[in-house]
């Protein structure tokens, strides 16, 4: 199995837009499912729901969206134009914003998931012990979420690699700045060139393979796991 | 030096709705227990009292320092209390040193300093320091937990029933070891419980909280002259009375309280002489005669004078009320034998004792 150098450029495009999305979605994430997993706020409810939308909505309508959001005549495309960014469309910068939208439910729920496990009572004693608000934050519900944020980043990290909709739409297809592994395939069979398009989806089949397994470990052992999309009570 | 608190919570879910409403100022000093049964609000109030109970209204004082009013609120890790739940303290993630690590390292004020190195060495830890709460049994980590908390270096203890997870022999000995955290190193305690053994061993003053409210509030000692208290809170206590170990007979190793009222006579103590406790009987261990008879294996007679009569809960059965000197005593007689001995106000009995419990 042997690839081209556009091959190669776009799988190290690929990582890289998957460790930017990975790193900076936990990152924003843990604020919302902390949010999202503590409060009693009626907003909750319909908050949660616009988190899930993603999972359902197909990439193409999100794609579409984004597309015209973005677009330099656009209310935000002119702020942003003002704020010296853009324009984003078919850009590698907006593609990472896509595809942090696309993958938000996956990296915020499992956080939100372990958060809501965390018992008040470790809080509360956290305080009794001297612990303020943020102290808390960081030695207590952090580490006890440890498997959560595994989770989160696994799963936030395999999504964006596999997205393919939104890419196309906000990214074009353009080599070195918006082509990814997944929109090259599509490229590949495009022009029935099989044998291209074969090697790049078995390494995709590979490393999927490989990155799930982690998460089906740690269940087995007893952990977590994948238990992704649970009802919050 | 007190606590006043005055506390207001409105708890709704959707089965039950729950109110606190109480106020009270008790001696900084001592023990207090808070008793009553389960679901009656000694939880809330604990909380209320740590600033655990964000919609609590409430002014909070203790000695000098307001925690609460309507206008001011101190945060949890700023009140200085170390809090003990009823089990589940420790932090999962951490072993029990890192646990007892993570209190030593909040420890900000130096205003006041207890030495408890003792008392954690008695709480004999060590094989457990490098566990995990998940490795050790609920009574283990509840030891620990202690141990966590005085690191933290509280200026009041508040404790949820703290032994519900431990056996017998070790709770009677934490028992001693909480006693002994008050009146050796001088740390109030409010205790939580529900078991009036416990109230009896350790507490020094007594809220009883009903159905979040009030209904008793006194030094212990004194709540034993209130006959609503006796028939609701220990209806089967007979007297408790506070009395000095004063001799030893080695030929039947039988050991003296003497007690302002008269003195008792008990089998084994492991204590020393001058040693001071609570010596509690139960009301059915005590059985009434007129004169001092010597033709009886009842070792234990105090000569007192009957203060009142009471019908008892058993029809069959009266209550009669006595004193001999500041104590009262609590016994009970059948009618039948209530009418045989001519029993009356102001006659002077002797009461035989059958069996005394050393409280602690």
């Amino acid at each position: 199995m042997d690839f081209s150098s556009s091959d190669l450029t776009a799988i190290g495009l690929t990582l890289r837009l998957a460790a930017i999305v990975t790193v900076l979605l936990v990152v924003l994430a843990t604020p919302l499912a902390w949010w999202l997993a503590r409060t009693q706020s009626v907003l909750k409810i319909p908050i949660s729901v616009i988190t899930t939308l993603p999972l359902v909505l197909p990439p193409t309508v999100l794609g579409f969206y984004l597309l015209i959001a973005f677009s330099p005549r656009s209310a935000v495309g002119e702020m942003l134009n003002l704020l010296g960014i853009g324009p984003l469309p078919f850009s590698f910068t907006g593609l990472v914003i896509a595809s942090m939208i696309y993958s938000l439910p996956f990296v915020v729920q499992p956080i939100q998931n372990t958060f809501s496990e965390i018992s008040t009572q470790a809080l509360d004693a956290a305080s009794t012990l001297g612990a303020g608000p943020i102290d808390r934050f960081f030695s207590v519900v952090i580490p006890m979420s440890k498997q959560g944020f595994f989770v989160a980043a696994v799963l936030g990290f395999a999504h964006t690699i596999g997205e393919f909709g939104v890419v196309l739409m906000i990214g074009g297809n353009i080599p070195g700045e918006t082509q990814v592994v997944s929109t090259q395939i599509y490229t590949y069979v495009e022009s029935l060139d099989h044998k291209s398009a074969n090697a790049l989806s078995v390494l995709m089949l590979l490393f999927s393979f490989v990155i799930l397994l982690p998460l089906y470990t740690i269940q087995h052992r007893g952990g977590r796991g994948l238990t992704l999309f649970r009802v919050q009570k | 030096m007190t606590l006043l608190a005055k506390i207001n919570l409105t708890r709704e879910s959707a089965s039950a709705k729950f109110h606190l409403d109480l106020e009270f100022n008790i001696p900084s000093d001592g023990i207090t227990a808070l008793f009553g049964p389960s679901g009656s609000g000694k939880t809330s109030l604990l909380r209320c009292i740590a600033g655990l109970e964000e919609n609590a209204i409430a002014t909070i004082r203790f000695k000098n320092d307001l925690w609460q009013s309507h206008d001011y609120f101190l945060p949890t890790h700023e009140r200085r209390i170390g809090l003990v739940f009823q089990r589940q303290n420790l932090f999962p993630h951490l072993s029990s040193k890192q646990n007892i690590e993570f209190a030593e390292k909040r420890v900000s004020s130096a205003l006041y300093n207890l030495n408890v190195d003792s008392v954690i060495d008695n709480l004999e830890i060590e094989h457990l320091l490098n566990k995990y709460p998940a490795q050790m049994s609920g009574g283990e980590q509840q030891l620990v937990a202690l141990a966590r908390t005085l690191r933290s270096n509280p200026a009041l203890l508040l404790m949820d029933e703290p032994l519900s997870s431990l056996d017998d022999p070790r709770k009677n000995r934490l028992l001693e070891t909480i006693k002994d955290l008050n009146k050796k190193h001088g740390l109030p305690i409010v205790y939580v419980t529900h078991s009036v053994d416990e109230v009896l061993k350790i507490a020094d003053h007594l809220l009883v909280i009903e159905d979040g409210k009030l209904s008793v509030n006194k030094p212990l000692m004194e709540a034993f002259e209130d006959e609503t208290i006796n028939n609701q809170v220990w209806p089967h206590i007979g007297a408790v009375i506070e009395a000095r170990l004063t001799s030893q007979t080695t030929e039947y190793g039988m050991y003296k309280f003497e007690f302002q009222g008269g003195n008792l006579w008990l089998p084994d103590s492991n204590k020393g002489i001058d040693f001071k406790t609570r010596l509690v009987i139960f009301a059915r261990d005590i059985s009434i005669a007129l004169s001092n008879h010597t033709d009886t294996s009842i070792l234990n007679k105090v000569q007192a004078v009957i203060t009142k009569i009471q019908e008892d809960m058993n029809p069959a059965f009266l209550q009669i009320h006595s004193k001999a000197g500041p104590n009262n005593f609590r016994a009970l007689v059948t009618k039948k034998s209530f009418n045989t001995l001519e029993l009356e106000t102001g006659k002077s009995i002797w009461l035989q004792i059958k069996s005394v419990a050393i409280s602690t």
